[in-house]
Formats: C-alpha cells, sequence, structure tokens
C-alpha cells in the first residue's frame, strides 16, 4: 500500500515564486499540477513547509489524498481532451 | 587426484584436476523486487522523447495495479497513450492523436496485477493494426482501427501520465515497463502471471521501476534495454518506490 503524502495543498498560482521546492514533493515550478484556468496548483508534504507555517502562503484548501484525488476529477482540475473519435465498426 | 599440466601455457600453470568439474560463470538471477506507486494526482515518470517514434510496429508491455476506478491515463505521450476507467471495463486507445481503439472489456481489478500489452502492426489490416491484451488475452475493439501505418510520437513519453495532458493521473503501481519496435510475443510476455527477465528479448526500452537499487535508485529509473533515456520521477519521493510487485 502507497503511503501517500500526509497533506495536500492547494495554492494560488500567485504564489508560486514563494514555494520552496525543498520542503514539498512536487519537483519543480515546472512540474506542478495546475488547475485548468491555470489559477491554482497543487502541493504536497509531510511536515508543514515553513512558508505555510509563517502564513507566507496560505492555502486555498488542505485535503488528504484521497480527497484530492477527488478534486483533481472535477471539471476545474480535469480538461476534456481534444481528441477526434473514429466511427465504430 | 592428479593434475594435467598443459604444455601450451605458460609454465607452471596448470589445468582443472581431473575429474573436478569447472565451477560454471554465476548467471544473475532474474529478482524482481520493486515497482513504483503513483498518486492520481502529480506523479509520473518522464522518460524523454519517444524511442517509438517513426516505427512502422511496436509492443509496449507493463505490469500495473490499480488503486481506483475512474478515469486514469496509464501511460503516453500526446500522440499514443491508453485511458481506463476500471469500474466499467472501459479502455480507450489513442493513436496518433485519435481515439482508434475502445474497449469495454477491459477487466483490471483494483488491487491486483495484471499484464497490459499493446501491439502495434503498420502491416496488417487497419482492423487489426492495433491490438490490447490483458493478461495474455487479447481484448475486443468496438471501433475500426488505426489508418495509420507509421506510429509519429509528439512530446515526451511519461508512465502514470499522458505526455503533457495533465488529467487523470495513475492512481495505483506500476512496473516493469518495456518497448519493442517489433511485435513480440504475448504469452511470453506474460510468462503465466509473473514478470520475467527480458533482457534475451532484447527490449528497446526497460524501465523496471526501481530494481535493483530500490529507493536508493530515487529519481532516476535507468533503461535496462538498448535505448539509453532514463525515466525521472517528477513531484515523486524515494517512499514511491516499493516492495509491491507482481
Amino acid at each position: 500500500m502507497k503511503a501517500f503524502a500526509e497533506t495536500y495543498s492547494i495554492i494560488k498560482i500567485e504564489d508560486l515564486t514563494l514555494i520552496d521546492f525543498t520542503q514539498v514533493f512536487q519537483t519543480s515550478a515546472q512540474t506542478i499540477r495546475k488547475s485548468v484556468d491555470e489559477s491554482l496548483f497543487v502541493i504536497k508534504y509531510n511536515v508543514e513547509p515553513s512558508f505555510i507555517a509563517s502564513g507566507e502562503v496560505i492555502p486555498e484548501q488542505i485535503l488528504t489524498h484521497s480527497e484530492c484525488v477527488e478534486l483533481m476529477q472535477t471539471n476545474d482540475w480535469n480538461p476534456e481532451p481534444i481528441i477526434i473519435l473514429k466511427s465504430a465498426k | 587426484m592428479a593434475f594435467i599440466f598443459n604444455p601450451n601455457k605458460k609454465k607452471g600453470v596448470f589445468m582443472i584436476p581431473s575429474g573436478a568439474t569447472k565451477s560454471p560463470t554465476p548467471t544473475p538471477t532474474f529478482e524482481n523486487l520493486y515497482s513504483c506507486a503513483f498518486d492520481g494526482v502529480d506523479d509520473s515518470i518522464n522518460t524523454g522523447a519517444s524511442n517509438l517514434n517513426g516505427a512502422s510496429s511496436f509492443t509496449i508491455s507493463c505490469w500495473v495495479n490499480s488503486s481506483y476506478t475512474n478515469w486514469m491515463n496509464l501511460f503516453g505521450d500526446n500522440s499514443v497513450r491508453i485511458a481506463t476507467k476500471p469500474s466499467i471495463t472501459r479502455c480507450d486507445l489513442t493513436f496518433n492523436g485519435s481515439v482508434d481503439f475502445r474497449s469495454y472489456n477491459f477487466v483490471l481489478n483494483v488491487g491486483q496485477w495484471h499484464n497490459v500489452v499493446i501491439t502495434f502492426d503498420g502491416s496488417l489490416v487497419q482492423a487489426d493494426r492495433l491490438k490490447v491484451y490483458i493478461d495474455s488475452i487479447q481484448v475486443t475493439n468496438s471501433l475500426s482501427g488505426t489508418s495509420s501505418t507509421t506510429f509519429t510520437a509528439i512530446s515526451d513519453f511519461r508512465i502514470g501520465r499522458s505526455g503533457t495532458f495533465s488529467a487523470n493521473e495513475w492512481n495505483g503501481n506500476i512496473d516493469e515497463f518495456a518497448t519493442w519496435n517489433s511485435v513480440q510475443d504475448i504469452a511470453t510476455l506474460y510468462n503465466v502471471g509473473k514478470p520475467s527477465d527480458l533482457a534475451s528479448l532484447s527490449p528497446l526500452d526497460w524501465w523496471r521501476n526501481g530494481d535493483p537499487n530500490g529507493q536508493a535508485s530515487f529519481p532516476t529509473i535507468v533503461n535496462d534495454g538498448s535505448a539509453s533515456n532514463v525515466g525521472t520521477m517528477f513531484n515523486m519521493i524515494a517512499a514511491d518506490i516499493e516492495t509491491n510487485v507482481p
């Protein structure tokens, strides 16, 4: 059974430059998952990062893993792919 | 015990004792101890540009264990990708940008390991070019197949996600991910339900997702195939290399 990050936080995109990626599981600003309108992104961690503890960054939402997975299924986070569907047999 | 002197060798060098058996060179035993776990949010392994670009035939084989029943992308770039929704046993295979394969009998049981194999053979008739197998059993295609005779890759190829398409990331484990630019024997890949040593099949790519070094591998997934591009674990940690294996 996978040991998921204990906490997933939803952060406003304007706070992206305030994120210290050594304190979260995300690799870099280039690999974060953004909402469809790119106004929000996800970070995850087991130990509360100092930029949140200090109030420098205030999460929009703080979620468990399962809550975050469900959020990612919503239209705000999950765009419909642009694909061409071939005709059935 | 007598020793036999070999006059062709340098003075003082003896052959093995008469009657003794020479110890064979140890053959490394194949072990599969690790897989990678993906969280269904943003975990993926980026393997760089696809080595299948331009192929007129290929095989992609991997072992998967899902933790979720809604839509998930197993792998892909922006040209080929496989998406599945286990709750309705649905699978959509996108090829060269269009959904050319759709199955309603793609059965992935949550918490169980399965071998998923996709083959493409551009020399066959359209309906037969793309094939999908679970545990060596071919699943049916309700669409008309691909009109393409070669595969064109677009963007980096990722495991646990579809290229740059950020949605429906894989939720569960993936292991022993291999590709060939030819069609392989399905039963050999399935190996009666157990991953086997693929070296003799000369895969193009073979990302073993943690073997042999376990969490010390993080964040690099070496390529044991003939290609050199490694996988890089994005948004993951060393603990995502787990001992949960097929």
